[in-house]
C-alpha cells in the first residue's frame, strides 16, 4: 500500500512540478517509456479535474443556501431585486 | 468594509464573506444583466458563478488583480453572462472580452448529473478531505485539525491514500470519463 501512495504522491510533485530537476527529467522520461506510469499520470491529472468540478458544484450550493437565506432576512433586497427586471 | 478585510473573509468565513457581497454587489450586477438582455434567474446564477470564481481566486491566492471586490465582482459577471449568452447564441462570439475566468466553468449538464455518483466510491471523508486541500486549499495542519488526525503527517498520508483511492476508480472508469468531461 506504501508503495502505492508513495507514487501517488511522485506523480502529485511531478505535475506540480516540484521534484528536483533530475528526478523530473526522468518522470518525464518514465511518461514516455512507461505505459502503466503514463495511465497513472493521465488518471491523477483527471482526478484534479473532477475534484474541482466538484469542488464548484457543491460551493455552488452553498452559495445558493446563503442567498436564500441573505433574501429571507432582507426583503427590501429582493424587492430590489425583482423591481429591476418588472 | 475594506478591499483586503472582505477577502480575508472570503477565505477564513466564506458564508459572511458572501453575505456581504450579495448585500452590496448583487443590485449592480442585476442591474447589469438586465440591461444586457438578461432576465432575474439569469442574474442570480451569473452572480451565484461570479462569487464561485473570485472565492477560487482567493484561495488561489491570486488576488493582485483584485483591486475593488466589487467591480471585479462585476467584470467577472458580465464576462460570465457573455460567455453563457454565447452559449445560447444570445451573443457574436467577438463580444466576449478576456477576463481569467476557467474555460471549463460552465461543464454540461451530463458532468453535473454524473460527477458524484462517479466519486462516492471514494467514500465521504475520502471526498471531504480532497477538496479541503485540492479545491478549498486548506492547510495540511488545518485539515488535521478538522478531519481529527493527530498531527500533518498522518494528514498527509491520508490525502495521497485517498488520492490513490480516486486515482484509481478514475483508471478503471476511463471511459466514462471522457463520458462525463469531453
Amino acid at each position: 500500500m506504501k508503495l502505492l501512495w508513495n507514487n501517488t504522491r511522485r506523480i502529485e510533485r511531478f505535475l506540480r512540478k516540484q521534484l528536483s530537476l533530475k528526478s523530473q527529467a526522468l518522470s518525464a522520461q518514465q511518461l514516455q517509456t512507461d505505459p502503466a506510469y503514463a495511465t497513472d499520470v493521465l488518471a491523477q491529472q483527471r482526478t484534479y479535474h473532477l475534484l474541482t468540478l466538484l469542488g464548484r458544484r457543491q460551493l455552488k450550493r452553498e452559495i445558493q443556501e446563503v442567498e436564500r437565506k441573505v433574501l429571507q432576512e432582507h426583503p427590501t433586497l429582493e424587492q430590489e431585486i425583482t423591481a429591476i427586471f418588472r | 468594509m475594506q478591499q483586503k478585510a472582505i477577502l480575508q473573509l472570503v477565505r477564513q468565513n466564506r458564508e459572511l464573506a458572501f453575505r456581504q457581497l450579495y448585500l452590496s454587489c448583487y443590485p449592480k450586477v442585476a442591474r447589469m444583466i438586465q440591461q444586457m438582455g438578461g432576465q432575474q434567474a439569469d442574474a442570480q446564477d451569473v452572480f451565484q458563478d461570479s462569487l464561485i470564481v473570485l472565492y477560487e481566486k482567493v484561495v488561489q491566492g491570486k488576488t493582485t488583480q483584485i483591486e475593488q471586490v466589487e467591480s471585479y465582482l462585476q467584470g467577472i459577471a458580465r464576462h460570465l453572462w457573455l460567455q453563457k449568452s454565447r452559449q445560447q447564441q444570445r451573443m457574436p462570439l467577438d463580444s466576449l472580452e478576456e477576463v481569467a475566468v476557467p474555460a471549463d466553468f460552465y461543464p454540461t449538464e451530463k458532468i453535473q448529473l454524473r460527477l458524484s455518483r462517479y466519486l462516492e466510491k471514494a467514500g465521504k471523508k475520502c471526498m471531504a478531505l480532497l477538496q479541503a486541500f485540492y479545491y478549498h486549499q486548506q492547510s495540511l495542519s488545518e485539515i488535521a485539525t478538522q478531519f481529527g488526525y493527530s498531527n500533518t503527517r498522518s494528514a498527509t498520508v491520508q490525502k495521497f491514500k485517498c488520492l490513490q483511492k480516486v486515482r484509481e476508480v478514475v483508471k478503471t472508469k476511463a471511459n466514462a470519463y471522457e463520458t462525463i468531461v469531453e
